[in-house]
């Protein structure tokens, strides 16, 4: 009790010093807390994009489909399945798709892509196609043939909306058919999207040029929560005559990635941050340490123990950081919550990144979990921060410290 | 500014040593962490740009000038062996290759799927890639040419989803030189394990003369491919290489994957946060040792300045002595961190778990690298040292308000 008072009041006996510990703290643990939550955002909405864009929570493949793209192999049954997942309550939304790989040509250029046949409203309920749509409109009206681009596909193509291009690709008897399309829509592809060109018609048409009727290739379904998707796929696996089912970590091992290095790369940063951290607060209590040598040498010499100089200063420190952790982690939680709903704006750094379908906006956030972790480093590096100054008093000799200047 | 200053500057840094020892160390420090920071930052894209430069286009590739805009072989170019050779010989240059690439329909029995075939002269792109290595066993690398049939090498994946196997026959169909239909038939030597499944997917290599010979461009290419030394200033190689060849473009690997560069350029984007919060948090160490040792020298100063010191005076020897301070730590920092990184770049820090799985799928090194490079160096210990030298104008402020009374009697 006795030592808790002469902590407490040592510490405001030279309040500028103790300031500059507790501003120190505050900022390490706002800094840390913040860039965790900037790359939490940063992260999480990467994987959002791809799960909505491109990926989707489930995808449901005709067995051996994906091998050889064979359009044969349709899903088992294509009707059974839509009813089911339409009844589904943890389904938010569902598009069933053909999809052929084919050459895609205009009058300027030939190259090779997939060709993806849906129902418009569906397929924009699933991965927003139609708000993507930047010039021209989704299938605008009911006539047949039309066809949506990516921005890139028209750049190099050369074509415009209302241009023509044309598609060859195997029907189901392995013969090449070939069909002209013309452009209603073109759609802003994501940037890092690493799959080559995709075109959408309606699946109407699709299903003529290949010979394929009602069956379609693919389910690609949007589950109302995260949480479920696990459960859902497993629920389908068995049924349905033997389809693939895949939920979105098995489709995609880049979404792994993603998450993984997300995972390295942030402990890589708080180390280093707390490293930075733990050495300014060393340095400032060895300071306040040196400069009082003479004083904790006339404690010692009327009779305080080693052990209680130790805890002495200890806790000092550990008194120093309950005010600057609290108050770090609130001002951290403040930005993360302010910049959270307003926004980091990158464009100055990355000029073109929006062009490229890449946020350059980043919405930090961060759960309970995160702040509670970092409050627990970040008292464990200023403990240890305070072992050396603790470490260095005890080693006073009283005799030379009390002579000392 | 006076010899004297700086005498009296540098004896008052090491008359208390454990002090100047602790404030020059959070300047060292500082440039120690920021050098890391962004020597591994820059070695992780570096090693990005590599190998997608060895596996797609080259760190610096001569095309035809429209090629890029519209990649038909009717954009390619004349291909003139001598100054291929001249090329070769440029400094900073590993290897020159001419490539010939166009989209094609490739089909076996009744599967047909659009791939891309890259005619490559075989040697070259095996001492660049080393595909002998990567060939699924039951095959080979181009073998002894036979009379019969032109060979292909499939990546894997490709060669899964179209049924085939060393030995049996590959027919494209594609559009050639001047829009004449072109029609290709080769025999498969080998599948090539190529890591990248995207790539896996979509290649296949024959040797350049066949290629010129199936899109009838005799003598003609799309690209000559440069893969420079990594100690080559890529912009130099570019010039020479335009210098070399006037009439065509030689585009950076930046303007031929202008997709890698743009996510590059967003994380580098994240990186400055990261690295302006960690300037914060070193600067505030700074400011808060400076703030100290001004505490604790009150009394001095009052007594200097009452014997008859002048405050301008003072002034400018307490910012010398800042100055030092942060020119000493920077100084031994960027010293410090030198042998540390080269260390790790001789024996670099292998990642962990699914990272390493994925790494080791793509076919790439699954290790941390880091870039040691002289600009690194200094910006950091500019801007550290630019810190210390504004957090040294603290002292003058104090300087010039201190009552002399009440600070030699504290």
């Amino acid at each position: 009790m006795m030592l808790l008072s002469i902590a407490y009041r040592n510490i405001w006996r030279n309040p500028v010093r103790s300031l500059v510990v507790i501003g120190s703290m505050v900022l390490g643990i706002w800094g840390g807390t913040f860039i965790v939550g900037f790359f939490s955002g940063m992260t999480q909405q990467q994987l959002e994009d791809m799960l909505r864009q491109e990926v989707s929570h489930v995808q449901i493949h005709g067995q051996g489909f994906l091998d050889q793209f064979d359009p044969t192999d349709t899903l088992q049954a294509t009707g059974a399945l839509t009813a089911a997942l339409a009844l589904d309550e943890r389904v938010e939304s569902f598009s069933a798709r053909l999809v052929g790989v084919g050459l895609i040509a205009s009058a300027r250029l030939t190259t090779g892509g997939m060709v993806v046949g849906i129902d418009a409203d569906a397929e924009s309920a699933v991965t927003q196609l139609g708000d993507r749509v930047v010039e021209g409109a989704l299938f605008a009206t009911d006539r047949p043939n039309q066809v949506v681009i990516g921005t890139r596909l028209a750049e190099r193509l050369h074509v415009g909306v209302k241009n023509k291009i044309v598609v060859t690709l195997p029907n189901r008897e392995g013969e090449m058919v070939s069909t002209a399309l013309r452009v209603a829509g073109i759609y802003r592809e994501r940037a890092a999207a690493k799959a080559g060109a995709r075109i959408y018609m309606p699946a109407r048409d699709l299903a003529g040029l290949m010979g394929v009727g009602a069956a379609r290739h693919e389910v690609a379904v949007f589950a109302r929560d995260l949480s479920v998707v696990q459960g859902l796929a497993a629920d389908y696996a068995g049924q349905f005559g033997g389809d693939l089912v895949r939920p979105w970590n098995a489709i995609s091992p880049e979404l792994r990635l993603i998450s993984e290095s997300y995972d390295q790369y942030v402990l890589i940063i708080i180390a280093i941050i707390l490293l930075a951290l733990l050495f300014g607060i060393v340095n400032t209590m060895l300071m306040a340490v040196l400069e009082r040598t003479r004083e904790l040498g006339v404690l010692m010499a009327v009779g305080l123990t080693r052990v209680k100089v130790f805890w002495m200063i200890l806790l000092e420190t550990v008194m120093i950081g309950s005010i600057g952790g609290p108050l770090g982690l609130l001002v951290a939680w403040g930005t993360i919550e302010w910049t959270g709903v307003n926004g980091i704006d990158l464009s100055r750094y990355a000029e073109s990144l929006e062009a490229y379908g890449l946020s350059a906006h980043v919405y930090p956030t961060l759960d309970t979990g995160g702040y509670v972790e970092i409050l627990i480093m970040v008292v464990a590096a200023s403990l240890i921060a305070a072992l050396f100054p603790a470490l260095h008093a005890i080693r006073l000799k009283p005799m030379d410290a009390i002579r000392s200047q | 500014m006076n010899a004297l200053w700086w005498t009296l500057a540098w004896r008052n840094l090491w008359r208390n040593k454990r002090r100047t020892v602790i404030t020059a160390g959070s300047a060292f420090f500082a440039v120690f962490f920021a050098v890391v920071m962004q020597s591994v930052t820059y070695g992780v894209f570096g090693k990005m740009i590599e190998d997608m430069a060895r596996l797609s286009t080259g760190h610096v590739q001569v095309q035809d000038s429209l090629y890029l805009a519209e990649p038909t072989p009717d954009h390619s170019l004349e291909l003139d062996a001598a100054r291929l050779l001249e090329a070769q010989k440029i400094d900073g240059a590993m290897a020159v290759m001419p490539r010939l690439e166009a989209i094609v329909l490739a089909s076996s029995g009744d599967r047909s799927t659009p791939v891309q075939v890259i005619g490559i002269e075989p040697a070259a792109e095996d001492s660049v890639n080393r595909f002998t290595e990567r060939i699924r066993t039951g095959g080979q690398y181009f073998g002894e040419p036979r009379a019969d049939l032109p060979e292909a090498v499939v990546g894997a994946a490709l060669g899964d989803q179209l049924g085939l196997s060393p030995g049996d026959t590959l027919f494209t169909i594609g559009q050639g030189y001047h829009g004449v239909p072109a029609y290709g038939r080769f025999r498969v030597a080998g599948l090539l394990e190529l890591g990248n499944p995207e790539l896996s997917k979509r290649l296949v290599y024959v040797q350049l003369a066949d290629a010129q010979h199936a899109f009838r461009m005799e003598g003609r290419v799309t690209g000559v491919v440069c893969m420079a030394d990594p100690a080559a200033d890529l912009e130099d190689v570019q010039a020479e290489l335009a210098a070399l060849f006037p009439n065509q473009a030689a585009r950076l690997w930046s303007d031929l994957m202008p997709d890698l560069e743009q996510t590059l350029e967003g994380k580098l984007a994240g990186n400055y946060i990261i690295l302006f919060i960690l300037y914060l948090i070193i600067g505030f160490g700074l400011f808060s040792t400076v703030l100290m040792m001004m505490s604790e020298r009150q009394k001095e100063f009052g007594i200097l300045i009452s014997v008859g010191t002048g405050r301008r005076t003072l002034a400018a020897m307490v910012y010398l002595e800042v100055a030092l301070l942060g020119l000493l730590g920077v100084g031994l920092g960027s010293l410090a961190v030198w042998p540390f990184l080269e260390y790790f770049d001789a024996n670099p820090v292998q990642l962990r778990g699914d990272l390493r799985e994925l790494h080791e799928q793509y076919g790439l090194e699954p290790i941390l690298p880091v870039m040691i490079e002289p600009f690194i160096f200094f910006n950091q210990a500019a801007v550290v040292l630019g810190m210390a030298l504004t957090v040294g104008l603290y002292p003058l402020r104090v300087l010039k308000r201190l009552d002399i009374l009440k600070a030699s009697r504290s």
